[in-house]
């Protein structure tokens, strides 16, 4: 089998097995090369008609280009939409340029999915993460387990051997899935190419410069490139030394600390 | 025989507050040690005042420019990186390192003290205090990661909660001394110790949130709590080991009630001293032309051209510059007219060591109730927020046997002293 229709058919049982495991999930949608790649998989898991909610987590901070895309897509290929934001934390001026870039994240994306999944009682959460992103997701499972906390117990889950998944929930613990945990950041951009999937133009070079990875304005930038096709793409990918995800600002145990500083009025 | 050590920190406990406590009869176990072999003395802390750098000063007896850290925050080298100092970032060697070290000990507990994250070797245990962000980091060796588990053992109270749920907050602190007792007791009883050390660091976190209750039932049941804990623990040690033991009690600093946050980079702004970018983040935000600008709680750096990378300061400024800022701290007011800040002190005066390079070029000391802070967040001087108290450098707490005396004023660097001198 091609290299590329053996990680197809990979995602694909995990999305399948996924869907009759737990009936309440949905898919988290980032609208970046990945987890639209995984959409695209999804389609094609259940033959064009995906039968669970597509969530995309706006903070209002993304490039106009992906609300965009966004909506665009969201009507070609007919899927329901849930859009979930932190209201309170948006209306109090929560933002990364008011000089809060480590606990913005933590607002408005994790507490605005943790409030979407609260809210319509998902028990797992499709995820188009992969191994090869960065050190700590190189630990991940295809079903990773998270607590009612959202908080990962990376040293102590379920080994995942011989295509054994488990996938059996504590009540308070709801499931990340990761259909595409296998891929690396040069497949994703050469099934891209081969299924003539849609991606922002970010990714392509303009002026000498691309977006290697996309997220919210104020904390991406580009690299160096003269990456104008996917083609381009690809050769570049192939020949890269530095880490995808370089051009994007986080740690979370910095995160942690800061957080518990602020909590005593440091900071 | 094998002498032994049981020493219990409380955070952030001043030492008028504790005397009035035991006066009051709400702390009846060391009212009656006091009376008996033990005495209370008033201890200076660390410059600053803050967990971080006063723990890192007790467990190596070094000032920070002998152990290196100088806040919860600090700087990388000539950049505006922001970094969380921590147990890595050490440089000197603990007291129980350098008594394992001349064989005079062997298996020492380390339970809770702040700055010990991430948890380092020992012949023993060492659990971490704040700020530990993972637990199985948090816990050397990691063979005990399980049993403190299952124990319900907690490193801290969920401190957002303040925030939302002040009487829930108040009943976790409590449900917090309850399991860092239960653990203690354990591993006193079931295990062997040459030195153990265990800190409650509830005691600070009532502070922050609650010090306007400082004389009503709140205080009283808490530190009627405290004085139970400690007893407890005083007793099974005894139990194990005789009567004939060292045993110290001690804090890393005071509080007091606040009356207002004070933003010193605010002032600094306003008076012409700091230029900022707010497009960049953090301390990254220093622009050129700045002069001076602080850090957590009251350190002021120099914005030197050789140390910051926009920094146009030259060495030959230093008199002039620290003289200007002196009277710009010492002449600040509140709206009634009070001042606020109490003394400018330089770093000349009381730092020494390999890593004085490091330390803040002045240190302001406040008036009681003005909370001095660092942040480049807040636009005006005054400010207020849900803490009701703060910490205070000169009333610290030590407890120690009756035949220990001190011919000058008592710092955080004495305590592992007498530990070290005891055990020689």
């Amino acid at each position: 089998m091609d290299h590329l229709d053996a990680l197809e058919n990979k995602s694909i049982y995990i999305i399948r097995e996924a869907y009759y495991r737990f009936k309440n999930i949905a898919m988290l949608w980032s609208v970046g090369k990945d987890s639209t790649t995984l959409l695209w998989l999804i389609r094609k898991a259940f033959f064009g008609k995906i039968p669970f909610p597509i969530i995309h987590i706006d903070t209002s901070y993304k490039f106009p280009d992906m609300y965009e895309f966004r909506d665009r897509l969201a009507r070609e290929w007919n899927f329901p939409l849930i859009v979930g934001r932190n209201e309170e934390k948006l209306a109090a001026g929560m933002s990364p340029s008011s000089g809060m870039k480590l606990e913005c994240c933590t607002e408005l994306k994790t507490n605005a999915l943790k409030q979407v999944i609260d809210k319509y009682k998902f028990k797992a959460i499709f995820l188009g993460i992969r191994r090869d992103e960065h050190g700590i997701r190189a630990k991940e499972r295809y079903f990773s387990p998270r607590d009612d906390q959202f908080q990962w117990n990376y040293e102590n889950q379920p080994a995942e051997i011989w295509d054994q998944y488990k996938s059996y929930l504590d009540k308070e613990e709801h499931y990340r899935v990761h259909p595409i945990l296998h891929f690396t950041e040069l497949d994703i951009w050469k099934y891209i190419q081969r299924e003539k999937l849609p991606i922002i133009h970010l990714y392509l070079a303009k002026e000498g410069k691309r977006y290697r990875s996309i997220g919210c304005v104020p904390c991406c930038s580009p690299i160096e490139s003269s990456a104008t096709t996917i083609e381009d793409m690809i050769n570049e990918v192939a020949a890269s030394k530095t880490s995808e995800r370089a051009g994007r600002a986080q740690d979370k145990e910095n995160i942690y600390t800061m957080q518990k500083l602020r909590a005593l009025g440091y900071m | 025989m094998q002498k032994k050590a049981l020493i219990v920190g409380i955070d952030g406990v001043p030492f008028g507050l504790i005397t009035r406590m035991m006066e009051q009869g709400h702390m009846k176990e060391l009212k009656h040690m006091c009376e008996g072999d033990y005495t209370i003395h008033k201890m200076h802390a660390s410059y600053p005042d803050i967990s971080s750098v006063s723990w890192t000063s007790f467990m190596t007896g070094a000032n920070p420019a002998e152990h290196g850290i100088y806040g919860f925050t600090d700087l990388k080298p000539n950049s505006y990186d922001l970094y969380f100092p921590n147990s890595r970032d050490i440089k000197a060697p603990t007291f129980w390192q350098t008594l394992q070290k001349q064989k005079k000990i062997k298996r020492v507990l380390v339970l809770n003290i702040p700055n010990t994250y991430p948890a380092f070797p020992i012949d023993g245990l060492l659990v971490s205090g704040f700020v530990a962000i993972d637990f199985n980091k948090a816990v050397y060796p990691t063979s005990y990661v399980a049993p403190l588990q299952r124990m319900g053992y907690v490193i801290d109270v969920d401190l957002m909660k303040a925030r939302q749920d002040k009487d829930g907050f108040y009943q976790d602190l409590m449900d917090s001394l309850a399991v860092r007792e239960k653990v203690s007791i354990n591993l006193i009883t079931e295990e062997e110790w040459d030195i153990a050390t265990i800190c409650i660091t509830e005691t600070d976190r009532l502070h922050h949130f609650f010090f306007d209750k400082k004389d009503t039932p709140v205080f009283h049941d808490f530190y009627k709590r405290v004085d139970t804990f400690i007893g407890n623990i005083y007793r099974a040690f005894e139990k194990k080991y005789g009567k004939d033991f060292l045993f110290l009690v001690l804090s890393d600093h005071g509080f007091t009630e606040q009356v207002a946050e004070v933003n010193l980079n605010a002032l600094l702004r306003d008076s012409g001293y700091l230029v900022t970018d707010e497009s960049r983040d953090y301390y990254d935000k220093i622009e050129k032309g700045t002069i001076a600008f602080a850090m957590d709680p009251g350190r002021i750096y120099i914005h030197y051209e050789k140390k910051f990378p926009r920094g146009q300061v030259k060495s030959s400024e230093t008199e002039q510059i620290k003289k200007a800022l002196k009277a710009v701290f010492l002449e600040l007011a509140d709206t009634n007219g009070t001042k606020v800040i109490k003394e400018v002190v330089d770093k000349e005066e009381i730092y020494k060591g390999p890593y004085y390079d490091n330390a803040p070029d002045l240190i302001c000391i406040s008036n009681e109730g003005y909370d001095l802070k660092g942040n480049l967040r807040r636009k005006e001087v005054f400010s207020s927020d849900i803490f009701k108290g703060m910490h205070t450098g000169e009333d610290a707490t030590l407890i120690t046997p009756k035949n220990i005396t001190f011919d000058q004023q008592v710092t955080i660097e004495n305590p592992p002293n007498i530990i070290m001198n005891y055990f020689l």
